[in-house]
């Protein structure tokens, strides 16, 4: 322990471990992304030891770092030349005797190598079957509640809720995660969990901006993927302002270009809603009346029949006279029985009367007995009770006193038959 | 629902359930084809359905609650 000067002089240990100290107190993991140059690897493959450049033109900056096979993005090799990005955390490497990086997560960042990655990430997780159509969820129509995945601050969350505040206003619980960076994929996969497990949440929405290839790498990230498929909870995924590029994205069970969008597939227009509903009750209150009003028109048709509301009316009634005259001459001309042939012809009007109201309102039993009824007042009916048809000389139906005395030749017919008269004693109203 | 009054909805029913049957009674009434009682009593379901959905639609108001269990950070570099 030399002292020249009264100074205290250190051991080596002494130093590297002040070092290692102050490095571990002063520093945290950050992302870095820089061009690999110089890759060494360790003779079990394990390990590798290159230097980080910065890939910028003009920028002469450069590190050296050390990682391990198991922090390379699956399906990523790393290899000198490529560009790539990293969590990184400094750390002073005692044994070397200098500072260097330790790398976790390492990702390509050149956007052809992140898009490569992806699609063999694709065509793996494809092979499960993570991605099939059969798996996809039907949303709810009107979910109870709305679970959203989503930066703490952010034009996403705003987006969202402003969204459902306005078009639907169900309760939103929203969960917390880191939507780029190195917490990412860990964060998401867990709030999803956590909305999944929350039993007021019907849909899940993963909201995000629209970012760099690179920003968006983690939503592409195998452990997001699984937790959406894990979810029993519906996931909608509005990530990015390019659905389709994460794997996030094809694993939910329906995505939008935009939080907005999303938003919109989570809940319904409440207003356009409220517009059918009151369309729907509309009509079930019309349908309901014109049930009723059709019952009630049948039976006001029956009932106005002349013959119903004063039989001997029926005798001025002349069109449905003239009918009831013609059957009953019908049944006159048909061979035999005269009273049978005229009853099936009335049978016959009151079954199509019958049937007719039956298919316009259905009001059978009514009907039956305004039936019986129809036929109590069949216009043919009167003649057989004593009533007559009063013709003038060209055959024309008289149907007042005046027209009678100034006819004053008439038909009369009766039930059975016809015997012409004179009218005489006029008495005019 | 053949037993029960035709006012009766059971509390967990599905909006959208409540919706296509509502749907159903309006189809079936403008058909024509249904009865008198049956009318009525589609009638009194369609209402019932329609202010069902109505109050269902009343009682839904937004509340946003935050959840705490992840780290919030956002981190950007």
């Amino acid at each position: 322990m030399a002292d020249r000067a009264g100074a205290r002089v250190y051991e080596v240990d002494e130093v590297v471990t002040a070092l290692e100290r102050v490095i571990a107190q002063h520093t945290r993991a950050v992302y870095i992304r820089g061009e690999v140059v110089n890759l060494r690897s360790g003779r079990d493959g394990r390990v590798s030891w290159f230097r980080l450049e910065d890939p910028r033109d003009g920028h002469d900056a450069r590190i050296d770092c050390m990682a391990f096979a198991t922090d390379v993005a699956d399906g990523h090799v790393l290899a000198d030349g490529s560009v790539i990005q990293a969590v990184a955390r400094p750390e002073f490497s005692r044994r070397d005797g200098r500072l260097q990086v330790r790398l976790r997560r390492i990702e390509p960042a050149g956007e052809g190598e992140i898009l490569r990655l992806i699609e063999e990430r694709r065509r793996r997780l494809a092979a499960e079957g993570l991605f099939d159509a059969a798996l996809k969820r039907p949303l709810p129509f009107v979910p109870r509640g709305v679970g959203l995945v989503t930066a703490a601050t952010g034009a996403a969350r705003a987006d969202v809720l402003r969204r459902i505040e306005s078009r639907f206003p169900v309760p939103v619980v929203v969960a917390h995660a880191a939507m780029q960076g190195p917490a990412c994929a860990d964060e998401v996969s867990r709030a999803v969990a956590a909305l999944d497990a929350d039993p007021r949440v019907d849909v899940i929405v993963i909201a995000r901006g629209g970012g760099a290839l690179q920003d968006l790498l983690p939503f592409s990230d195998e452990q997001v993927v699984r937790a959406i498929r894990a979810s029993g909870t519906p996931v909608v995924a509005g990530i990015g302002h390019q659905p389709d590029v994460t794997l996030a994205c094809r694993a939910a069970d329906a995505m939008a270009a935009t939080p907005t969008a999303a938003a919109d597939l989570v809940v319904p227009d409440g207003a356009m809603l409220r517009d059918d509903l009151a369309a729907l009750g509309r009509r079930v209150r019309a349908g309901g009346r014109r049930a009723v009003d059709g019952a009630r028109r049948d039976l006001r048709m029956l009932g106005a029949r002349p013959g119903l509301v004063r039989p001997h009316q029926a005798v001025v009634h002349r069109p449905r006279l003239a009918v009831a005259a013609m059957g009953l001459r019908l049944a006159r001309a048909g061979a035999g029985a005269t009273a049978g042939p005229a009853r099936d012809l009335r049978d016959l009007r009151g079954r199509r009367y019958r049937a007719i109201a039956a298919a316009r309102s259905g009001a059978t039993a009514r009907l039956a007995v305004q039936s019986a009824r129809l036929r109590a007042g069949d216009p043919a009916r009167p003649l057989d009770d004593g009533f007559a048809l009063v013709r003038g000389a060209d055959g024309g139906i008289i149907t007042s006193a005046a027209a009678a005395a100034r006819a004053g030749r008439v038909t009369l017919q009766f039930g059975d038959g016809q015997v012409a008269a004179r009218v005489g004693g006029e008495e005019e109203a | 629902m053949s037993d029960e009054s035709p006012e009766a909805i059971p509390a967990d029913m599905a909006f959208e359930d409540a919706m296509a049957e509502l749907e159903d009674c309006v189809d079936r009434l403008e058909s024509g084809e249904a009865g008198l009682d049956e009318a009525v009593r589609l009638f009194q379901r369609g209402a019932a359905l329609q202010a069902w959905c109505e109050a269902r639609l009343d009682a839904i108001s937004a509340q946003i609650e935050e959840l705490t269990g992840a780290e919030d950070a956002d981190q950007q570099s």
